[in-house]
């Protein structure tokens, strides 16, 4: 189990340099002058070549590139074009934002679509079975913007139960966190849960179908044994993946949601370095994202060979 | 062999109906299905794919899905209980206690995701009420029984690291668990090398003796049925078409289906060419036939066999076949 931990560890190295290439030309194509938007519409050329020259802009894209990986390497990505503060200072400042909405939605995600999923699967053709069906599609339809306005409105708004903006540290009391925290989560949440719960229904199903289902019910096991253990632990494999999967769209819904409801995360970060040119800021946040996706990826297989062990030997 | 006593069966099924779907598609998969064990008797059910014997094997566990599935009559009778109308928790003491079951394919038999020692612990814990450590030591004894080389370390193994043969013996030393009163064999080693096939049957016929336990074996292979069984039952489209001992059956076949089974069997002596084959197929039992449900296929069919559906008759004691060539009417009404 540990030299499979090893090998997978050393096979993501060359899948993160290759992320830290795309990462590195990925600001560098998109159009835009930060040298000239930093000094504003005034500046002459020639403090244009200066200022380009001072941060290493005149370079070669590959020397440029190797300087910024060895500093990314030992934790410093630069300090931002606008605020001149460093990156990793920026990053480390909103990622528990981010990470804590990210864990909630997840949470809600699951909490919702695996039993949602199990319901169904059941009681497969049953009202059961089509009232969660159903539940779970209007759940896919809803852009999560949607669904974050239409619960401002309702428990923000109407209800006044839950605050609509911003964002409380955990340090600060729990409660304030949640309560910040819960809107957003949920909003990120539904489309996620329902990609879950169709997943748990039709690999729940599969299962269900196998002979040794019939073993298990032979033995004179309960439901509750044999659709909580035997069925579920075979059918967690591609319940887990989609959950991954979702690990890596919470970020990308972070952007919007953080928008929506005013959380300073990673997603604004993002969004603000965008709209400054601030290649420091775009590269770190996306090193820092993929770094973070990858690293979920290699959970997610090590998962696998836990709940699978015809992985773990093969 | 020779048939025990029948004093009190172990165990009488009779006119056991079970159906799915309905109206239009009505399918009698089990239609009247009647035959009892005797304790500590082997009976053999021989039949094609489609007979209903497969489905009759899940009924007696009360493991056919309802629905689709419908028990749609007949009766069950295990040690005087009518198994068809009890609870569901008094079926789930009964299943894996005192009828087990072992099943045809050993390779997907068994969940892959828990070990083989958790599977056999699991009905001890349930059953006998073993703590994990206890279910875990006689789950060792029991691999051993079923003589599993390096038990001791094969308990903690995963399904597949186990080969076609060891699943089964491992089926078996699970079925066999809480020493039932009954296993329920359906074609237990039909997935197996021949070699390994052999030992299987040995290793059953063994356990028998050592638990006094009665068996059904559901099987399409007479072969089986010869080295193990004590009595056999004929199944052809949801009905037992003949049953008789099972040296009785082999010396003198009555029902046309039997005789064309036994000459699907490839001698090795003799100079034939071709081998036998029973002409035609199994009736989907969705559209059974009038009368004979095997008159469509059978060499020696006669009007009447179409019109009406031929009775019970007793050829000698225990050896019952319904054909209307051994009953009386086929001279007064054959033209």
């Amino acid at each position: 189990m540990i030299q499979y931990i090893l090998r997978r560890l050393l096979g993501a190295v060359p899948t993160l340099l290759l992320v830290s290439v795309v990462v590195f030309l990925l600001a560098h194509l998109a159009p835009g002058d930060p040298v000239v938007r930093m000094l504003g519409g005034f500046a002459t050329s020639a403090e244009i070549e200066k200022a380009r020259s001072e941060m290493g802009f005149d370079r070669p894209l590959a020397v440029q590139y190797v300087a910024w990986l060895e500093r990314a390497v030992q934790g410093d990505l630069g300090r931002s074009i606008n605020s001149n503060l460093p990156v990793i200072e920026m990053i480390a400042d909103r990622l528990p934002r981010t990470a804590s909405l990210a864990v909630i939605a997840l949470a809600v995600s699951i909490a919702l679509g695996v039993p949602l999923g199990i319901l169904a699967a059941v009681r497969q053709n049953t009202i059961w079975d089509q009232a969660a069906m159903c539940v779970s599609l209007i759940g896919l339809s809803i852009p999560d913007f949607v669904a974050g306005l239409l619960l401002v409105i309702l428990f923000s708004v109407e209800l006044r139960l839950l605050p609509s903006i911003g964002y409380s540290p955990l340090n600060e009391g729990l409660w304030p966190w949640m309560s910040h925290l819960i809107l957003p989560a949920v909003s990120l949440g539904i489309l996620m849960a329902a990609v879950t719960a169709r997943m748990t229904r039709s690999s729940m199903l599969d299962v269900m179908r196998q002979d040794y289902v019939l073993t298990a019910r032979s033995k004179g096991l309960g439901e509750v044994k044999v659709v909580g253990l035997h069925v579920l632990k075979s059918a967690m494999i591609p319940i887990i993946t989609v959950i991954g999967i979702n690990c890596g769209a919470v970020f990308r819904g972070a952007v919007v949601i953080e928008t929506l409801f005013a959380i300073p995360g990673i997603g604004r970060l993002m969004i603000s370095g965008i709209e400054f040119r601030d290649y420091p800021v775009i590269q770190g946040v996306l090193l820092v994202v993929v770094t973070l996706y990858v690293l979920i990826n290699l959970a997610v297989d090590l998962l696998y060979a836990w709940l699978d062990p015809r992985i773990r030997y093969a | 062999m020779t048939t025990p006593a029948e004093a009190s069966p172990l165990i009488a099924v009779s006119n056991l109906k079970i159906q799915f779907g309905r109206g239009g598609s009505l399918v009698r998969a089990v239609d009247g299905v009647s035959f009892t064990v005797a304790r500590g008797e082997t009976l053999g059910i021989v039949g094609e794919s489609g007979s209903g014997k497969s489905v009759t094997a899940r009924a007696i566990l009360r493991l056919v899905q309802t629905p689709p599935g419908r028990y749609a009559g007949g009766e069950i009778l295990f040690e005087g209980e009518d198994l068809l109308t009890k609870s569901e928790a008094g079926m789930r003491a009964i299943r894996g206690n005192r009828i087990s079951m072992i099943f045809q394919e050993p390779m997907t038999s068994l969940t892959p995701v828990l070990t083989v020692g958790y599977q056999i612990a699991e009905s001890l814990r349930l059953h006998q009420k073993l703590s994990a450590s206890e279910a875990r030591k006689t789950a060792v004894a029991l691999l051993q029984r079923v003589r599993i080389a390096d038990a001791e370390r094969r308990v903690d193994e995963y399904p597949h690291q186990l080969s076609g043969g060891m699943r089964q013996r491992a089926m078996i030393a699970m079925a066999l668990a809480c020493r039932p009163k009954l296993l329920v064999a359906d074609e237990p080693t039909t997935a197996l090398d021949v070699t390994i096939q052999a030992q299987v049957l040995a290793l059953l016929a063994e356990l028998r003796t050592e638990l006094g336990m009665s068996i059904i074996l559901i099987t399409h292979n007479f072969g089986v049925v010869a080295e193990v069984a004590d009595r056999v039952a004929v199944m052809y489209a949801g009905a037992v078409v003949e049953t008789a001992p099972t040296a009785q059956i082999f010396r003198d076949p009555r029902h046309p289906y039997t005789k064309g089974l036994l000459g699907c069997i490839p001698r090795l002596e003799g100079n034939a060419r071709r081998l036998n084959a029973i002409k035609g197929s199994i009736p989907a039992p969705g559209g059974l036939p009038t009368g004979c449900r095997f008159h469509p296929r059978c060499p020696s069919a006669m009007p009447i066999c179409a019109a009406q559906d031929p009775p019970e008759i007793e050829i000698t004691p225990g050896h019952m076949t319904k054909c209307w060539l051994d009953s009386q009417p086929a001279a007064e009404v054959a033209p």
